[in-house]
Order: C-alpha cells, then structure tokens, then sequence
C-alpha cells in the first residue's frame, strides 16, 4: 500500500489528501479515490481512497504508478493512515500545507517530531497511542503526518 | 533554569485573592473546584464538561475565590473554549494558577505548566489520577519536581480525596516558578525588541510576546486594546521579520524549546515501572468499544439498555406507580376533596384542581410524570458519562456525522442535548468553527429530544410496540440527515476533520453518579416546574375565557386533517411551544386516556419531537449567536415538524400501519 504518491507530471510527492488545488475544486467534498499534486494540479488515482485500486495495489505492486510515471511511488509506509496496526511509528514531521492549528492540537497531544506513537486502529477512524493518551483522528489528518518505523528508536 | 529547594509563603497571595483552576480537559479540574469550594458542578468522564468558568469562594481560605476554567488542549488558544481560558489568565487579577494536570501524561502537563510558569503567575502543580498512572507504572517524584519547577507539585487522586487535603496549603505556598527557557536566537531578538512596545499586564511582558510571536488572537485582541497603533504596528512589524528570517512557524519553534525542556525535566524526574494486567485490560476493552464491528455491537446494547431502563422501568413501571397509584388513587382525589371543599367558588377550585388546574395538571406533570422519568435518565446518563464511553463515539459516529458536513466530535453535543438541549448547545464551544456549531445548533433544535420528552416518548411507544419505536426513530432520523446533509451543503465553509482525545475507560463511582443526577433533578425542578406551573395557568385562562376552544377549532384543519390527530392534540401542542416536554406530557396522558391509536400516537411523537426544545434553548440560541439565528432556526423547525408529521399519517394509513 502506497502512503505518499510521486505525482508522474512533475516528480513532486505528496501526501493523498494533502491540501492544495483540492481545496477549490467543487467535486473536493465527494472526492477520495483521485488525488491532485499540489504543486502542477495534475490529477492521479489515490490507491489509498478506492477499494479496486488498493486491491489491485496490493496484487501488482506499483501497479498505479508505473503507467506513465517516470517515478515509482514510494513503497514502505510513510504516513500514519497506511502504518500498521499496532505498529511503534516516530513522527518524522507533517506534510506540506498542513494546517497550524491541527498541527499544534497534534501536538499538544505529543504528537510532535521525534515521538513515538504506536497505532490502535485505523477503522472507523485512526486511534494512536501517545504515551498514555489515546487520540482519534480522521484518516485524511493522519495521511498528513509522516513517520517512520521506530525500530531501535529510544523514546526519551 | 533555576532549582529552589524549598518553597515560602507568598505574600502576594495575602493581596489579591482569585485563583485560577487551568488545566488540559478532562483531567478532574471540575472535582477540584467542588472539593475546595464545596459547590456542586457537573463533572463527566469526557473533555467539555466546563464551557464556561464557574467561581466559588474557597472553603478553608476566606474570601478567597476559586474560578473553574474551561479545559485547554493549547494555548495559543484555538477553539471557544481555549479563548475563555486564556482570557482569564490574561485579564483578571489572579493571585495564583492551580494546574490540575494528568499524572499519567506527565509530558503534555508539563508543556503546559512552562508556559503557565512563563507567565510569571504564582503557580502549584497538582498531578491528579496519581491512581491511574500508578496502574500504568508512572511513577513521577514529585518533590525533586518542585524543586526543580520551584513550585508546590502534588500527586493527587481528586476522585477518592487522595492527597486533596494539602492543596489549599499548596495555594497559600503557591510561587511564581523560576524557570527560564532560552529559545533560539532570533526569537529572543525578536522578543527583547518587543519589549518596548508592550504594556504591563497581567502575565509577564515575556509571556506575553512569545504568544503574539505564536499567533494568538486573544493576545492580539487584548493587545489592540491596551497599546497605541503605532506601538501595534511596531509588533506586527517584529512578528512579521520574524517569520520571514526563520522561513518557519515561530510557534513550532517555540513548542519545540519547551518541549526539550520538559523532556530534560522528565528525564530527572519520571520513572516507569513494571504494569499490572488492568491496564491491558482496559486498553482491549477501549480498542472494543471503537471498533468497527463490536463497537456497533455494544452501541446497540447500550441503546437497548437505555431504552429498557428509561423507556419501560422509568416511564412504564414508576410512572405508573407514582401516577395512577400514588397520585391518581391517594394523593390527588385527597387534595381535590379539600380544595373544593375550602374554596368558596367553582372557578378557583378549578384553578387548582380542574382539567388546567395547577395541582392537577402542573404539579402532577412535573413529579408523578416527568420526575421518574429524568431520573432514570440522569441516572442512566450520569453512568455513561463517567465510563468514559461517550469520547468513543465520537470516533464511531465519525463516518454518519461527516455526511452531515460535521465531524464525530459533534456527537458529545447531540448526547448532551439528551439530557437538556439548552445545555448541549452551549457545548457546542467544544467544535472549532462556527459553521460546526451552528450546523450542530440547528439539528439539536431539530431533532434531538431532551431526557424529559425522550423518556415519555420512550414510554409511550414501549406501550405499543418496539416497532413503533422503531419508526419514530428512522423518521426523525431520516429528518436529522436530510436537513443536516442539506444545510452543510448550503452553509459555507470546509468542515474541520475530527481530533479528539478518548479518556481512559473507568468504573464509574456510583457516589458521583447519584449526586450528578441529585444535581441535575434539582436543576430540573427549578427550570421545569415554573414553566410547567405558568403553561397551566395559560391554559387554564385560554379555557376560561374560551380562546383555547377557538384555537382548537382553528387548528383541526392541521390537527385533524393533515395530522390525523384529535381536536384535543392542538391543546398539547399548544403547550408544546413553551416546552416540547410539556406537550408530550399532555399527549402521554391523552394516550392513557384511550384518546389515542398507535397510528395517532407514532404521528404525535414524531412531531412534538421535531419542535423546538424550549423558550430556554431559543433564549440561549440567541445568546451564543444571534436573535437572527434563534428566531430562524425556530421558524424553520416548527413547519417542518408539522409537515414531517402530516407526511408520516398519510404514509402510515396508505400502508395500513396501526390500524388493525
């Protein structure tokens, strides 16, 4: 499953519901399984928004981003929506554009660069562990925050 | 930063005297409050309970007074109720600052105690659910804490009164802390050329610019009234190079200081040791409860169980023993004898004892009726909110609510507003943009019955079938999506995606949980029964002077006719207009009466359930927003309820529903 998508127009990647153009398009509200770079606008198909195409991810591996992209896709999670469950993940940071009330909410939280979160749950919604604090947020808030494994990471 | 080892009487505190509770939501601040000043306040196992501060004045310390703030995930401040928080500090004259913090996050309480330490406020710690965070193997020395903070620090555990009996020596020892962050050079920069331009305030100059330089708006609109333009400009103009020499959020920045300094302090400070098996458990049981699957399970069930406790024991069993029995057989026949026998004219025994009469329409209303029925509810509701579970809905209602253009965090209103829509609405604080709250407003207007009206209905359809309950349900269901899906496409503005945070899962304390519901019948009585008393003597006037006949014979063609309904219903509904409640009581004792078929029944709920909840809702409507929008939403909700009503009794007899 991808996390984060190299748009195939101009190389830049980019988070699935990172905001850009989408916030002016009309169609934003109904809109998950395409996504647009938001730096050229182009439209790509966002595997992690349609059932078919992360199905059909998962059966050919970069299936999506082969078809007339120079750059393939990133493979390993990078996002917190497409991070396992259970798994121990390390903020890395937050995506370009997002937004700096959410962001110091999320930090608050402790949900901050460096920290280690580990993931309950991603259906209904996506539940993280932070030291002993439980958080809910939605899927698009949590395409939004990138990670990393936290192998060998010591939480201080 | 400086360590003191020991802490001194503060002679600041002997001049002023108001201290300031602040903390993150849900971690006791309301317990506090009560256990210092002995007043009662509401107090719930879910972040929101407090939207607005409460003051008392301090038990064992006199005239000292106690002001209970709303929770604050951040400061700068972002949602309605931050801004409450941060006013107080900023504006009012405070001796001291009680943070009540979370013992077993100590990290998140820390970062807000710096910033309360920045502001140069005489401080004391109270690390609270000390409990807690020992099942979770924190252990946090909290003496070598204060020594470093040079604060009083407290491990406390409010709900069972451990450690509670030092924090009012605490206050008295409360110090401003000595604890000084450098931050990175540019901000220090920016901060020292600020420092001419700020006046003296409430919270040190220092404090005060490190939130203009984060983009707080309640430091910019407490700084627009106490400096000159120019001295405004001269800020704007520093903030501004700042962010331009950093190319980044000074904010994060800032944050980023604070946060390696408490990481600093908790290294020196915290220790984990070895959990017990609770705390796995708990944890399997909250990943349960919003889960996809078994989350809905356990939605259904704690549905039913409300439904069977309120709906068939609260409005079925006690209703019948304290209406027909007690008041019906003993106590009304008893007082009408006497009133008629010692009132010298008819029509004042009437005012008392007739069809209208105070006693045995008001009175009888309120207690025989409603009471049990509230206090089944409150009862019921009271555990819920203690439990912790009502957060976890949030996250599985997520998905309906985001068709509604909202997100999950507005279920905590929609059930509050069970239990009294004029309080939900005020909670409706705890959503961040307006759009949310009013989009929130109009639906608890709409559809969401308070506990009074809920557990009549619940009765009342109980009597007939579970089917009819079920048909109430989707109708107003069916009204509550409808109306939401449309009004979030119409109303402009993004919806904000949901973040929230789900408190532990606890046992709730059933001596809490009682004197919530003592609480909140006392409050239910002061509110209902003078409305309930001035319906009646309306009603009772109406009749005498024979306007209410007109109006029954002016409302058949709506009543009768495109409702289905008795002439009589027009007199319920009439009610219904000072109290949603108060109409339904009128048509729950119609139905026992034998006025009513099932039909004319589920037509009658699914009305009176779609009015506007009460004259107090659309009073505070017009307090939190506008008269424009109270006045709206109420002439925008009574014809759709009439219109939904009239719609489902044609439905109804086209299918044949209750007729056999």
């Amino acid at each position: 499953m991808n996390t984060t998508i190299a748009c195939p127009m101009c190389g830049h990647r980019f988070a699935p519901h990172q905001q850009g153009v989408c916030s002016q398009c009309p169609l934003n509200s109904n809109c998950r399984v395409l996504a647009c770079c938001p730096r050229c606008g182009y439209e790509v198909i966002n595997p992690d928004g349609s059932l078919i195409a992360r199905w059909l991810n998962r059966k050919f591996t970069g299936l999506f981003h082969r078809r007339g992209t120079s750059q393939p896709a990133q493979i390993a999670p990078s996002t917190l929506a497409t991070c396992p469950q259970d798994a121990e993940m390390r903020v890395q940071g937050f995506a370009d554009g997002f937004s700096r009330q959410r962001r110091a909410h999320l930090e608050a939280y402790g949900v901050d660069e460096g920290a280690v979160v580990r993931v309950l749950q991603h259906k209904p919604v996506t539940v993280l562990q932070v030291d002993n604090l439980e958080v809910a947020l939605e899927r698009e808030l949590a395409g939004q925050i990138l990670v990393e494994p936290a192998e060998g990471v010591q939480d201080n | 930063m400086t360590c003191h080892g020991s802490v001194i009487d503060s002679p600041a505190l002997a001049a002023a005297r108001r201290i300031a509770l602040v903390g993150h939501p849900n971690v006791g601040k309301s317990v506090f409050f009560q256990h210092l000043t002995g007043q009662r306040v509401t107090v719930s196992n879910y972040p929101g309970t407090t939207v607005e501060t409460s003051r008392g004045l301090v038990r064992h310390l006199a005239d000292w007074e106690l002001v209970d703030t709303p929770g604050v995930i951040t400061l700068p401040a972002h949602s309605e109720d931050e801004v409450v928080t941060e006013r107080v500090l900023l504006e009012e004259d405070l001796s001291a600052v009680l943070q009540v913090g979370d013992a077993k996050n100590p990290r998140r309480t820390l970062m807000l105690t710096v910033q309360l330490a920045e502001m140069g406020l005489p401080l004391a710690l109270a690390l609270n659910m000390n409990d807690e965070a020992q099942v979770r193997g924190i252990q946090v020395d909290a003496e070598s804490l204060s020594q470093k903070l040079g604060i009083p620090v407290l491990l406390t555990t409010a709900v069972q009164q451990q450690g509670m009996a030092e924090v009012t020596a605490a206050l008295t020892r409360a110090m401003p802390a000595r604890l000084q962050l450098t931050y990175p050079t540019p901000i220090e920069a920016a901060v020292a050329d600020m420092a001419p331009h700020l006046p003296a305030g409430r919270i040190s100059a220092r404090s005060l610019a490190l939130l203009w330089l984060s983009g707080d708006r309640v430091a910019e609109a407490w700084l627009q009234d106490h400096v000159s333009a120019d001295d405004y400009h001269e800020l704007a103009a520093r903030r501004q190079e700042l962010e331009k020499l950093l190319q980044a959020d000074p904010a994060i920045l800032i944050r980023q200081t604070r946060q390696r300094r408490v990481n600093d302090l908790l290294a020196e400070t915290l220790r984990h040791v070895s959990t017990d098996a609770a705390a796995a458990r708990r944890t399997f049981l909250s990943r349960l409860t919003t889960h996809p699957v078994w989350g809905t399970v356990i939605l259904a069930g704690v549905l039913y169980a409300l439904y069977w406790f309120v709906g068939v024991f609260g409005a079925g069993v006690l209703v019948d023993a304290l209406e027909s029995r007690l008041f019906g057989e003993i106590i009304n026949p008893w007082i009408s004898h006497w009133v008629v026998r010692l009132t010298p004219t008819p029509w004042l025994a009437d005012l008392f004892v007739g069809e209208y009469g105070l006693w045995s329409m008001g009175i009888t209303y309120a207690f025989a009726l409603i009471f049990p029925i509230v206090t089944t509810f409150f009862l019921a509701f009271g555990v819920l909110e203690d439990s912790g579970y009502l957060p976890r809905l949030a996250a599985l209602s997520n998905r309906f609510f985001t068709a509604l253009g909202l997100n999950g965090k507005a279920v905590l209103p929609m059930i509050l507003g069970l239990g009294c829509v004029t309080m939900a609405t005020l909670t409706t604080r705890v959503l961040e943009s307006k759009r949310d709250r009013l989009l929130t407003v109009l639906l608890l207007a709409l559809a969401i019955p308070c506990s009074a009206q809920l557990g009549v209905v619940m009765g009342m359809l109980a009597g007939i079938s579970l089917g009819a309950t079920l048909i109430w349900g989707a109708m107003v269901g069916i009204v509550l999506f409808t109306v939401g899906w449309l009004a979030a496409r119409l109303m402009p503005g993004e919806r904000a995606p949901l973040l929230v945070e789900l408190p532990p899962l606890r046992w709730p304390q059933l001596s809490n949980v009682l004197l919530k519901t003592v609480a909140r019948l006392e409050w239910y009585l002061k509110e209902v029964a003078p409305i309930f008393l001035l319906g009646t003597f309306l009603m009772f006037v109406l009749d005498r002077i024979h306007v209410l006949q007109v109006i029954i014979r002016a409302g058949e063609p709506l009543v009768t006719g495109w409702l289905g309904l008795p002439p009589e219903t027009s007199a319920a509904f009439l009610m219904g207009f000072l109290r949603r409640d108060f109409g339904a009581t009128g048509l729950f004792v119609m139905n026992s009466q034998g006025m009513l078929t099932p039909e004319q029944v589920v037509v009658a709920m699914v009305t009176i359930t779609l009015f506007v909840p009460c004259i107090a809702s659309v009073l505070v409507m017009a307090k939190e927003y506008t008269w424009r929008v109270a006045l709206g939403i109420t002439a925008f909700v009574f014809p759709l309820a009439l219109l939904v009503g009239g719609l489902l009794n044609h439905l109804l007899l086209w299918i044949g529903w209750g007729l056999s």
